[in-house]
């Protein structure tokens, strides 16, 4: 007669059976409770208020069951029946139910090695999970009673707690002599209670009660210390001395102290070559860096020990929660196992153990168990704390920042300016104790950072550049527990001068041509000065901007075709604007401007094609190509571009007009690089951008790929992360930057 | 525009108020008058730290727009008193103005104007050794500089240092200036040449010059952006750095401008170009 139960610990089973009624968790857990049927019954009527074993096995099992504690132990319980949650049957003792039935060691088998009485007591099928059960009309003999719930003892460790073993010590009936209890073992504490401090100390191994004690039944509690040199190797006895009636044999049952090690390596990378947690370290907590967002390989190295005695021959369990955490059988693994409760015969355990690597996906607090199946979930454990700390870039930041894109292999990193500062932002994810993280600066006097003497979630550390230097990728290390833990993130500080600019603007327009006048007469200088240096603080350029003659544009005679536009020559020297030295930088500012070439050949109205004079000034037809003719504005026409064949560009349209001989094809640009270097007026709201992009090309930076890059028109970054330039180069772009 | 709303506008940006005054609203004529740099000059002293940026960005901007030689678009600061303004007003602050004044003065001020400043320019080096001071001094050439530059140096090497080494070499060590010059001479690389004529320039001595000069006429180019460029003009540039009033440094880099460059440059540094 079973009932099973989702409480986490197996099966209830309740059996009235004809010579007790037992309570137990799952039916290979015997001999949990076991009482005589009429003083089950009548405590069942009284409410099971006299006996507090009895009421503290109810008040344990009732929560695991969905009841609460806070009504009457008899109430509670009969409700059990009454729902049908919990069967009651009076009958027949079922063979091995309620009993270990396993002498093999089993992690699982109750007290065991019962003597068998005189006089034919009746004795548990079982073999065990039972004790000298007098018979009921046997009123002259009294018979010791040792009862034991389970005959393994999980060996405490300095970090975990197991479940002590309950021995119970009674007297079958009233009884006014003395009780000896012995333990052979000197492997066992004792305890007057399951989870208190208060010893019972035993005198050469034994302790005497008084009879009248163990009339109303004695319980001690036993803890293993150490573990058993071989199975069942602890006695524990009771006999019966003196008093006025005549006494029974001495009952014994026999217990193995079963030690379990998980042993904990924590993640590679230690200066001195990683060593084994100890027991208070694997308690107080070992940190892990999760392992996704860092080139390092972090994983910590499990082994599960062979249990002592090695010849138990029960199961172990290694529970790993699957939520956050990977379990791997190798190191390089790639491929975690999916289940997070693996059991192993402890018999078949290699003699050094079983090892797994562990990762860590997300923070937070987790604790990996190695239990002893049906015995004990906790026999060891690790605290594990998975910590995360991550540099971003913040909205302080003086100079630049390049995550890298996170690619494998690579760590962020940041520019600054020689005897300055700059900030990075850090990301604390996971306990925030104060030496979790330790930060190393490889060279101090190139780079050193300042982190905060109170850890914090979120903050910006101070990275402070040595004075004068330009060095390049000086590494700001940090690493778990100590400056020789493992790594778990890595800063490199690129250190440059300040490259300091001056701009002087000129506003230009052509007295003779009405399409030169500007649209935006004037803009703020500081504004634009503020704008540029968003972008450029990233290569460390600090840009001024001056404009001259107080904004007011001055007269000059460029547009000599009428076209109310600056035309360039592909390649070509600038034939018209003649202005100021390398420093300051003289930015002419003209209402449009075109780049391009004259057609080599006409373009007649229905071709779709124009042909240029050699191919590089087709090479940057990619989008639009526009066809204009000197003093003509009307002939202008502006057409896609399908494709470009060496020096010819196919339109994906045909012409609607004839563009003869002294045409130009082009397009417009927003800025142009050189001396001076040219912005396009109707450009100004982006006038930032743009001449930031080229301020860069005067500093020798060429164009590159990626749309958000400051050198591709309408990006703003500046990489570290080598990029392919137009030059075919795949380099880094600061390490364009003179240092 | 008119002069009583530039002074209230002045009066305001003195106040910390906020006012945006055009440099033509204060002048007289093309002369600052003395009241209006003796004011600024307070307010520099006076003001907080955002008061004094915007005040010291006034005064240079007054200074560009009373120089005859910004009709040329070329960014001279030589009014004496303006730069004794900007460095009495400046140095020894640790702030944006003083970063601001530094900056402006070692690119557009001739070095004759900032001679009487030697001591306070060497002292602010002294209190604030940064990239801005050393910049300064480079242009300035203090003697009393020297002991404080090399005392930086102690036992750093010049070679891994391009900031020491330039102020070093501006201020007299043949070494340093050797370590500059002999790779200006050798390399042909278009960008790198570029770099080394931009140091050459800021440590302006005669013999930096003079090897600048010598590469007049160097038929190396580089790419800038979808333009190219003559290396010519990086050399004229880093050479007009000590000469930013010469007429002939004064215009463009058309052959003509070009040619006058190198005629004086002959005659300057009696070199011979072929």
């Amino acid at each position: 007669m079973q009932k099973h139960f989702s409480s986490g610990y197996g099966p209830l089973v309740i059996t009235i059976a004809d010579g007790a009624l037992e309570l137990s968790v799952r039916s290979s857990w015997a001999g949990c409770w076991a009482l005589p049927v009429p003083v089950a019954l009548s405590r069942l009527r009284q409410g099971l208020r006299t006996d507090p074993y009895a009421m503290l096995k109810l008040m344990g099992w009732l929560p695991l069951l969905g009841y609460k504690q806070n009504g009457g132990i008899e109430e509670q319980l009969l409700r059990l029946v009454s729902n049908g949650d919990v069967v009651v049957r009076q009958g027949p003792r079922v063979g091995g139910g309620g009993g270990g039935g396993e002498r093999d060691g089993g992690g699982d088998g109750a007290g065991s090695g019962h003597a068998t009485p005189p006089g034919g007591h009746a004795k548990p099928a079982g073999g065990s999970g039972k004790t000298n059960t007098p018979a009921a009309d046997d009123d002259a003999m009294v018979y010791p009673v040792i009862s034991l719930d389970r005959s393994v003892a999980v060996v405490r460790r300095a970090h975990t707690r197991p479940y002590r073993r309950t021995v119970s010590l009674r007297a079958d009936r009233p009884f006014d002599g003395k009780g000896v209890f012995t333990c052979s073992g000197e492997n066992i504490a004792w305890y007057t209670s399951s989870t208190g401090d208060e010893r019972v100390e035993l005198s050469s191994g034994s302790l005497t009660i008084e009879g009248a004690v163990l009339t109303g039944s004695m319980t001690i509690y036993a803890e293993a210390t150490a573990p058993s040199a071989a199975l069942d190797d602890v006695l524990l006895s009771l006999r019966l001395e003196g008093g006025s009636k005549e006494r029974g044999p001495q009952d014994d049952v026999t217990l193995t102290c079963v030690e379990v090690e998980l042993e904990v390596v924590p993640a590679p990378g230690f200066a001195d070559g990683g060593q084994p947690l100890s027991d208070e370290e694997k308690g107080s907590g070992m940190f892990l860096h999760v392992n996704r967002d860092t080139p390092d390989a972090h994983r910590a190295t499990l082994t599960v020990k062979r249990a002592r005695p090695h010849a138990f021959a029960g199961k172990l369990v290694l529970n790993v929660p699957t939520a956050g955490l990977n379990l791997y059988e190798e190191l390089d693994d790639l491929t975690p196992l999916k289940q997070s409760a693996i059991t192993f015969d402890n018999a078949a355990l290699p003699p050094a153990g079983l090892c797994f690597t562990l990762e860590a996906i997300t923070p937070g607090s987790r604790q990996i168990t190695l239990g002893i199946e049906g015995v004990e979930a906790a026999a060891d454990s690790l605290m594990l704390e998975v910590v995360r700390w991550r540099f971003s870039e913040s909205p302080n930041q003086r100079n630049g920042y390049d995550d890298m894109d996170g690619d494998e292999g690579s760590w962020p990193h940041i520019s600054v300016a020689s005897s300055r500062s700059t900030v990075v932002q850090v990301d604390v994810d996971g306990t925030l104790r104060s030496n979790v993280f330790h930060v190393v600066d490889e060279a101090p006097n190139v780079a050193r950072c300042e982190p905060p003497q109170v850890p914090r979630r979120q903050f910006d550390l101070p990275i402070v550049a040595g004075q004068y230097l330009q060095r390049a990728a000086s590494k700001i290390d940090v690493h778990l527990y100590g400056p020789r833990g493992p790594r778990c993130a890595r800063l490199e500080a690129h250190v440059y001068k300040t490259r300091s600019i001056t701009l002087y603007l000129v506003r230009i327009e052509d007295p003779t041509s009405p399409g030169t006048r500007l649209s935006r007469p004037f803009y703020d200088v500081q504004d634009l000065e503020e704008a540029m240096n968003k972008y450029l603080k990233q290569a460390v350029v600090n840009v001024r901007v001056f404009e001259h003659n107080g904004g007011e544009p001055i007269p000059f005679v460029y547009d000599l075709d009428k076209s109310g536009v600056l035309k360039l020559l592909t390649f070509g020297k600038n034939p018209v604007l003649s202005f100021g030295r390398k420093d300051p930088w003289v930015v002419v500012i003209v209402a449009k401007i075109l780049f391009g070439a004259p057609l080599a050949r006409p373009a007649l109205a229905g071709s779709d094609r124009l042909e240029l004079p050699d191919a590089s000034a087709t090479a940057r037809y990619k989008k639009e190509i526009e066809v204009t003719m000197p003093g003509d504005p009307a002939q202008a026409e502006t057409l896609a571009v399908e494709h470009v064949i060496g020096a010819t560009v196919i339109t994906k349209t045909r012409l609607k007009k004839d563009h003869l001989l002294g045409s130009m094809a082009g397009f417009t640009v927003r800025g142009f690089s050189g001396s001076p270097l040219l912005c396009n007026g109707s450009g100004l709201p982006l006038a930032g951008m743009i001449l930031a992009h080229e301020v860069m090309h005067n500093l020798g930076f060429g164009h590159v790929k990626p749309e958000d890059n400051l050198l591709n028109a309408g990006g703003t970054r500046l990489r570290y992360k080598p990029l392919t330039d137009h030059r075919k180069r795949n380099k880094s772009q600061w390490d364009d930057v003179p240092r | 525009m008119s002069k009583s709303a530039g002074y209230e506008d002045l009066e305001r940006i003195c106040a910390g108020e906020p006012a945006a005054v055009k440099p033509q609203q204060l002048l007289d004529g093309d002369r600052i008058d003395d009241a209006i740099i003796d004011r600024i000059a307070q307010g520099l002293d006076e003001g907080d730290a955002a008061v004094r940026l915007r005040l010291a960005r006034l005064l240079i901007d007054l200074g560009f727009a009373a120089e005859p030689l910004s009709q040329s678009f070329v960014l001279v600061q030589r009014d004496p008193r303006v730069i004794a303004a900007l460095l009495g007003g400046s140095l020894g602050r640790a702030d944006e103005a003083r970063l601001l004044v530094l900056q402006m003065l070692a690119t557009t001020a001739p070095r004759e104007v900032l001679e009487p400043h030697s001591r306070a320019i060497t002292a602010d080096l002294l209190a604030s050794p940064d990239g801005e001071a050393l910049d300064l001094v480079a242009k300035a050439k203090p003697p009393q500089a020297v002991a404080v530059v090399r005392k930086l140096i102690g036992n750093t090497s010049l070679a891994d240092n391009e900031q020491l080494l330039v102020v070093s070499a501006a201020l007299g060590n043949t070494q340093a200036e050797r370590l500059i010059t002999e790779p200006f001479v050798a390399t042909s690389d278009p960008w790198e040449k570029a770099r080394l004529a931009n140091m050459l320039g800021q440590v302006g001595t005669w013999t930096a010059l003079r090897t600048l000069a010598n590469d007049l006429r160097t038929q190396l180019v580089r790419e800038i952006g979808i333009t190219k460029q003559s290396l010519r003009e990086p050399i004229i540039g880093a050479i007009a750095e000590s000469f930013p009033t010469q007429p002939e440094f004064v215009g463009g880099f058309d052959d003509a401008s070009c040619a006058a460059v190198e005629r004086f440059c002959q005659k300057h540094f009696a070199i011979h170009l072929d």
